[in-house]
This record gives C-alpha cells, sequence and structure tokens, in this order.
C-alpha cells in the first residue's frame, strides 16, 4: 500500500530528520548510541550494561560491540546473540560512518526506520534472527552502494520482495530467507550479478520455478526451497551455474524430472531436491556430479533404478533416498564410497544384497535400508569405525546370523531389525552397550537365550524379541535394566520362572511374555512396577493364585493371564483398579464369584470363560464348585431350587421328629 | 498546510497498516508450524501438537521427536500393525495445559487415558471424531466447559470417566445413544439438569452423578 501519500510523508520525514541532524550537532555519537540503547535495549533486558554517558570524547569506541576509526567516528556495530528486546530507533540513520551493521539474534522487532537510507557506506548488513515486521523497506538500500552482504534470514517480514536490491552492484550474499514473504521472486533479480549466495528458503513463495536466476553466473549457493510452492519443475537452465556448489530446492511442490543438465554442475557438493513430486528416473548422467558429498532425494516419486554409473561419486559422504518407488539391485558400490556416512533408501523396492564390505571405510553412521526386498547376510563390518549410531534393517528379507562384531558396537544407539528371516543367537554383547536404547529383533528366526549377566544400564528403554526361538529363563538380571520401558517376549521358548527381579522396574510400561512356557507363580513384587499400563502373562503354565498386590497397579489399563492354570479367588481389591479397561482370565483354575464392583460389570463373559469353578455375578445362585459351567442358567437355578426345598424339607422333618 | 495535513493523514494510514499488520501476523506465526518435518505423517503431527500445547515437568514426553516418520516408537504411544496410533497412555504424569483439536485426528485410537493430570480448558468437540474409541478417560484434571454433544458419535465406546473435573452443563441427552456405553463417571463436576435413565444409563448406580453444585433431577420423575 504505497500510496503516493505515504511516499510523500515519509520523504518529508526523513529529510527534516536529516536537516535537524545535520544543524544539532550537539548529537555526538555517545548520545546517538545513548539513543540507540534506550531503543533497542527493552525492559526485560540487561544487556549494553557498558553503554554509558561519559564526558571523555572517545568514551563510546570502548563500548561493547562498537568499533571506530581513527577519528573516532563509529564504524562497525556489532550485538549480536544478546537478547535486547526493543527496537530499531531511527536515530540509527545519524550513524552514518557504519560500515558493518550487525544486530542478529537479538529479540527486535517492529519495523526498520526509513532514516536506514543515509548508511551509505553500509557494506554489511545483518538483521537475521529477530522479530521485524511488515514490509522490507527495499528504498533504505538505494544508497548502499557498497552493500556486499544483506542477511535479513530469520525475521517476520511480510509482503513481496523488495526490487531496489537490484541496483546493488556489490551484492555478494542476500538473504530473505525464514520470513513470510509473498509473491513470486522478480525477474529482475537475475539482474544481481554480483551475487555469490541468494537466500529465499521458508518463505511463502509461489510462481513457476524461477529459471531466470541461472543467470547468476557468480552463485555458488541457493536456497529456494521450503514452504516455497513452485509450478513447474527443476529448470534445466540450472545446469549452467557453474559455480554452484549447493542447490537446496527441498519441499517446494516442484514435479517433473531432475534434468540431466545439473550433471555440468561440476564444483556441486549438495544437491537437495527431497519432499516433492519428481517423478521419472535417476538420470545416468548425474554421475558426472563429482564435487558431490551430499545427495537428497528423498520423499518423492522417482522411479527406475540407481545408476550403476554413480559409482564414480567417491566423495559422497550423505546418501538420501527414502520414500520412492526406486527398485533393482541394492547399489553394492555404495560400499566403496571412502567417505559414506549415511545412507538411508528405506521405503523402496531394492533387491539383492547389501555389499559385503559396507562400513569397512570406518565412517558409517547411519544405515537405514528398511522395508525394501533386500536378502543375504547383514555385513560383519558395519560398525568397524565405532561410529554406527542407528542400524535399521526391518521389514525385508535378511537371513543368516547377526554378526557378532555387532556386539561390540559401542556407539550404537538404535538396533531395528524386525520382520526378516535372521537366525542364530543374539550376540551377547549387544544387551549390555552402553548407548543402546532400542534393540527390536521381533518376527525372526533367533534362537539361543538371553544372556544370564545383564549389566546395570539406564540406557536401554525398548527390548523387543517377540516372536522368534528364544529359549532359556528370563534372567533376573532383567532387573538390572532401570529404563526400560517396553519389554515384549511373546511368542518365544522361555521357561523358568518370572523372576522377582523384573517387578524392580521402575518405568516399565508394558510386559508381555506371552505364549512361552513359563511356569511358577506371579510374584507379589508385582506392585513394584507403577508405571505399568500392560500386563500380558497369557498362554503359559503360571500356577499359584493372582497376588492381591497387583491391585495396586492403579494404571494398569491392560491385565491378560488368560490360557494359564491360575487356582484360588480373583482379588476383590481388584474392583478398585480404575484404570483396568481390558481384562482376560479366561482359562485358568481360578474359583470364586466374579467381583461385581468397579469395573466388572463392563467386561463381558469371555473375559472369564474356560474357568469351571468361577461364578458369575450373573448366576442367581452361585454355588462353588458343585456345578460346572456346562450347565445352562436355568438347570442350575432349579437344580439349586431343589436342593434347597430338600433341604428345607429335611430339616423341617428333623425339627418335627 | 497541506504538507501537514497530508503528514497526519500518512500518520493514520500507517497506523492503521500497523494494526492490520500486526493482528494478521500474529495470526501467520500462531498457525505455522515450528518443525520442518518429513510429509506425511498427521498422527504424528496431531499429536506433537498436543505436546505443545502441554507443559511436562516430568518430561515423560521426551521420546516424542517429530522428525521421525511415525510416532509408533514413541513412549506412552501404542500403535497397531499399520503404524497407526490405538492408545495414548499418559494418565498420571503430572502434565498441565490444554487439549488440542487436533487429537480428533486420530482415527484408530482406542483408549485416550488422560486421567489424574492437571489438564485445563474445555473437551475440543473434534474427540467426538474418534470413531474407534473404547476408552475416555479424562477424570481428575481441571477440566471446564460442557460435555460436548459430538462425543454421542463415539459409537464403540465402552468407559466414559469425566468424573472429577469443573464441568459445566447439561449431560448430553444424545449419549444415550452409545450402546456399548458400560461405564460412565461424570461425578464430582458442576454439571446441572437431568440424568438420562435409558440405554445404558440403566444400570449405573445413582450416586455416580451427586453434583457438589446443583440438585439433579431423575429424567424418569418428569
Amino acid at each position: 500500500m504505497r500510496t503516493t501519500t505515504s511516499r510523500v510523508a515519509a520523504y518529508l520525514r526523513i529529510s527534516l530528520f536529516l536537516l535537524i541532524s545535520s544543524v544539532g550537532y550537539a548529537d555526538s555519537y555517545l548520545d546517538v548510541l545513548m539513543k540507540l540503547k534506550s531503543s533497542m535495549v527493552g525492559p526485560n533486558s540487561s544487556a549494553l550494561q557498558d553503554w554509558e554517558p561519559s564526558s571523555s570524547p572517545s568514551a563510546h569506541c570502548s563500548f561493547a560491540g562498537v568499533t571506530c576509526d581513527q577519528d573516532s567516528r563509529v564504524v562497525s556495530l556489532n550485538v549480536s546473540f544478546r537478547p535486547l528486546f526493543g527496537t530499531i530507533p531511527q536515530e540509527i540513520g545519524l550513524l552514518n560512518n557504519l560500515v558493518n551493521l550487525t544486530i542478529s539474534n537479538a529479540n527486535l522487532t517492529g519495523r526498520l526506520p526509513l532514516e536506514m537510507a543515509n548508511l551509505k557506506s553500509l557494506k554489511v548488513l545483518n538483521i537475521s534472527g529477530n522479530g521485524f515486521q511488515d514490509y522490507f523497506p527495499g528504498q533504505i538500500v538505494v544508497g548502499m552502494t557498497e552493500l556486499e552482504v544483506l542477511d535479513a534470514f530469520n525475521n517476520n517480514f511480510t509482503g513481496p520482495l523488495p526490487v531496489e536490491i537490484v541496483s546493488l552492484k556489490n551484492l555478494k550474499h542476500l538473504s530473505f530467507g525464514g520470513n513470510y514473504f509473498s509473491g513470486e521472486i522478480p525477474e529482475s533479480y537475475s539482474e544481481i550479478q554480483s551475487l555469490e549466495y541468494l537466500g529465499l528458503n521458508g518463505i511463502g513463495l509461489n510462481g513457476t520455478a524461477p529459471a531466470f536466476l541461472s543467470l547468476l553466473k557468480n552463485l555458488r549457493e541457493m536456497y529456494i526451497g521450503y514452504f516455497n510452492t513452485y509450478t513447474g519443475g527443476i529448470p534445466p537452465e540450472f545446469g549452467t551455474l557453474s559455480k554452484l556448489r549447493v542447490l537446496d530446492m527441498a519441499s517446494c511442490n516442484i514435479s517433473g524430472e531432475i534434468p540431466a543438465s545439473l550433471s555440468q554442475l561440476k564444483l556441486l557438493d549438495a544437491l537437495f531436491l527431497q519432499m516433492n513430486k519428481l517423478t521419472g528416473h535417476i538420470h545416468p548422467e548425474l554421475s558426472g556430479l563429482i564435487s558431490l558429498t551430499q545427495l537428497d532425494l528423498s520423499l518423492n516419486c522417482l522411479t527406475g533404478e540407481v545408476p550403476e554409473s554413480f559409482s564414480a561419486l567417491k566423495n559422497l559422504s550423505l546418501v538420501q533416498l527414502f520414500k520412492n518407488n526406486l527398485r533393482g539391485p541394492f547399489p553394492s558400490f555404495v560400499g566403496d564410497y571412502p567417505n559414506l556416512e549415511v545412507l538411508q533408501v528405506w521405503g523402496n523396492n531394492f533387491t539383492g544384497e547389501l555389499p559385503e564390505n559396507l562400513g569397512r571405510n570406518r565412517k558409517l553412521l547411519l544405515l537405514d535400508v528398511s522395508s525394501n526386498q533386500i536378502e543375504g547376510k547383514i555385513p560383519r563390518d558395519l560398525c568397524k569405525g565405532e561410529r554406527l549410531k542407528s542400524l535399521i534393517l526391518m521389514q525385508n528379507l535378511f537371513s543368516g546370523p547377526i554378526p557378532e562384531e555387532l556386539g561390540a558396537c559401542e556407539s550404537l544407539t538404535k538396533f531395528r531389525a524386525m520382520k526378516n528371516q535372521l537366525n542364530g543367537t543374539i550376540p551377547a554383547g549387544i544387551f549390555n552397550l552402553p548407548l543402546l536404547k532400542m534393540i527390536e529383533l521381533d518376527h525372526n528366526l533367533l534362537s539361543g537365550e538371553i544372556p544370564e549377566n545383564l549389566s546395570i544400564s539406564d540406557s536401554l528403554n525398548q527390548l523387543k524379541v517377540a516372536y522368534n526361538n528364544i529359549a532359556g529363563k528370563i534372567p533376573p538380571s532383567i532387573g538390572n535394566l532401570t529404563n526400560l520401558n517396553v519389554l515384549s517376549l511373546q511368542n518365544n521358548r522361555f521357561n523358568g520362572e518370572l523372576p522377582e527381579e523384573m517387578f524392580n522396574l521402575k518405568v516399565i510400561s508394558l510386559i508381555n511374555v506371552s505364549s512361552n512356557n513359563i511356569s511358577g507363580e506371579i510374584p507379589t513384587s508385582i506392585s513394584g512396577c507403577i508405571s505399568l499400563t500392560t500386563v500380558d502373562f497369557s498362554r503359559n503354565s503360571l500356577s499359584g493364585e493372582i497376588p492381591k498386590a497387583i491391585s495396586q497397579l492403579r494404571d494398569l489399563s491392560i491385565l491378560n493371564l488368560s490360557r494359564n492354570q491360575l487356582t484360588g479367588p480373583i482379588p476383590t481389591d481388584m474392583q478398585d483398579m480404575m484404570s483396568l479397561t481390558t481384562l482376560d482370565l479366561s482359562y485358568n483354575n481360578l474359583n470364586g464369584e466374579v467381583p461385581s464392583g468397579g469395573h466388572f460389570p463392563a467386561f463381558d463373559e469371555a473375559s472369564f470363560a474356560g474357568n469351571p469353578n468361577l461364578c458369575l455375578p450373573r448366576n442367581v445362585t452361585c454355588l462353588p464348585s458343585i456345578y460346572s459351567a456346562q450347565h445352562s442358567h436355568a438347570s442350575s437355578f432349579s437344580t439349586s431350587k431343589l436342593l434347597i426345598t430338600a433341604m428345607a424339607l429335611v430339616s423341617a422333618l428333623l425339627i418335627v421328629e | 498546510m497541506a504538507a501537514a495535513a497530508a503528514a497526519a493523514e500518512a500518520a493514520v494510514q500507517w497506523l492503521s497498516v500497523c494494526i492490520t499488520f500486526s493482528i494478521s501476523l500474529i495470526i501467520i506465526i500462531g498457525s505455522s508450524s515450528l518443525v520442518a518435518v518429513a510429509s506425511g505423517n498427521s498422527e504424528g503431527d496431531a499429536l506433537y501438537a498436543l505436546r505443545r500445547s502441554l507443559s511436562d515437568p516430568d518430561n515423560v514426553l521426551q521420546s516424542w521427536d517429530p522428525t521421525l516418520v511415525n510416532p509408533c516408537t514413541w513412549f506412552h504411544i501404542t500403535c497397531n500393525q499399520d503404524n497407526r496410533v490405538t492408545r495414548l497412555d499418559l494418565g498420571n504424569s503430572n502434565l498441565s495445559g490444554r487439549l488440542v483439536p487436533e487429537l480428533g485426528k486420530l482415527e484408530h485410537l482406542q483408549y485416550l487415558e488422560l486421567y489424574k493430570n492437571n489438564i485445563q480448558g474445555t473437551i475440543p468437540v473434534e474427540l467426538g471424531n474418534l470413531k474407534s474409541l473404547i476408552s475416555l478417560d479424562l477424570y481428575n484434571n481441571n477440566i471446564s466447559g460442557k460435555i460436548p454433544p459430538s462425543l454421542a458419535k463415539l459409537k464403540s465406546l465402552v468407559f466414559l470417566r469425566l468424573n472429577d473435573n469443573r464441568l459445566t452443563g447439561q449431560i448430553p441427552r444424545e449419549l444415550v445413544g452409545i450402546s456399548s456405553l458400560k461405564v460412565v463417571d461424570v461425578s464430582s463436576n458442576d454439571l446441572c439438569g437431568t440424568i438420562p435413565t435409558s440405554g445404558p444409563f440403566e444400570h449405573i448406580p445413582l450416586n455416580k452423578y451427586v453434583s457438589s453444585f446443583c440438585n439433579l433431577l431423575l429424567a424418569s420423575l418428569l
């Protein structure tokens, strides 16, 4: 809304201001800086404490962040990463010798004062990381002919991108990213020939993908993705930006194929095209990107195979291709990449095997190949550099054993290999790795046992080995895993008893040992696991009674003890378990009455079926151990009625006698 | 003179522009997401919206990492085979703050356990969209406002525990339409009006509705 009226008013205001400032020479640099301080430093801030009035004419030159020239004129102002909470006042325009104005990450707000147009010597203007709002007043830069750096990254500017910056002949670094500009990138931006760094990411721009930016022949880094929404695809003209090191067009709605012409970018270090709608095959010609160290094409709709020619990209350290429709054999040449650190190709249709030398470069940090159709063995040397943090292989066709070497991988934090065909014993060392948080090996063919001597560890949160052939006892040392949250051992061949020590675990919320061969009783110490929400001991050979102490588990929501050999009554205290929403005690040997209070009316008969001596409250009479559940309600009612009548008669006769 | 008038007019214009932009900025800033998340998991986003709305001094939500592809490895979250959230277990977790409408997006959610916290604000009407819900446990919090009639859409609901809050208004009559209801507790609130006595409410003991504020009348007496 730049009406003529407001323009005239602004012009008048600045002229008036400059008039006063040139006449009122009483405004020394010290005075100006003190005015700056009073405006920039809000009431909540205690910054710039040393900016204090003084009688010395050049006292201001030793203020923190202030640099003077030999004539005590302020040439540089650098106040960054200090919370100021104020605004920039119009007096900033009086520091007309400023070469460097950097006030970044200082919680400043408000609008940029138009008086900044007076800073004609400025080379660096950095106001990034604040909360400046409203239009970016492009007219302030018109006179800044020496300007090399204009950094307004991460503010709250709105409106269109200013076109006035096009007149700047020395501008090397332009960053408007992280704001709320709207509209399209002005075509005139292609005239800023000096530009080396262009940051227009995360703004809210639209329009067709800006092919005209390919005219910026000196460009080294271009960030134009994130929250921008372009129509069309990656302009093939970008292949002519021969000095480009970084091309970032992630998450900006671009479609079509990745142009083969990009292979001309011989100096390109990073290519980020993730989270778009790119289709087609990856062109083999792109192996011409010989300087590439980071490649991210994930979350697109790419098809076809990874070209064999990519074996030439020896400098790659990050390769992310996840969530596409890629197929074909897993590219074995990645095992030869000397600098490979991160490889994520999950969610595709890769077949074949992982290269046997993967990880031998001693640099691997993260490997995720899950949800493919990869077969063969897990390579032994994945952790050779002792740097591997995350190993995710789930939902593939891996076979063979888990390499023993992984049991010594002390850097490992996550190991997820569920839903494969792995066999053999889980290397004992894995359970004692100092940083390991997650062991997820469900649905494999693993055998052997959990080691007896689990050391005290506060790292393991989740231990899931369900649906395997693991045997042996649950070791008492499981109580040493103090931060265990989820323990999933179901559908294995565990035997022996539930160790009491298991119930020392204070933060455990789920224990599932169902479908095993566990015998013995449920320890009363179960009440120690106060965080439990799910307990499933079903389908075992547990005996003894349900401990009363179980009712102390106030947050227990699911309790499944079905298909065991539990005897005794259902503890009436269980009526107090207000969180219990799912209860299954079926197919045991429980007796007595099913409690009628608390939540018990909500549990249907299936929860208690298969307990011949258990009596449901729906039965009108409930005589223990005489009547089996095979009788219908009606027949048991009439039989008991007969018995009572008979007893009454007999006692009547006796009395009469 | 003309310049002064023009200046005054310009000043008024600037002021009005400023106010409009400030308001729209507040709206824009408030609604923009703070984290660039991998696209495609609306359930994780919904739960993360809940996390941002809650105050969590015991760090029970520490594992809630929105950059993961789904929330199924987060603690206190249970998913089914298709990686859809079926349980949210945050009872007794020292949480405060408010519930969020995004919770209504969890279409496969069966158990919403938020009892015994210090949650304030109202029950979002969007909770009526949780068509798989079996258990809604918001008891022992500081929740105010009305019981939304939209909860009548929860056709699988078995447990409805809203007791020990500060709910006001009436018990929506529509709730009698939930035939699966077995356990209902709305006691210790500020509810008024009549208690339904038909359908699932028939067998629920009267003393569950003793309110600290109003006298409740049996519907059947009218």
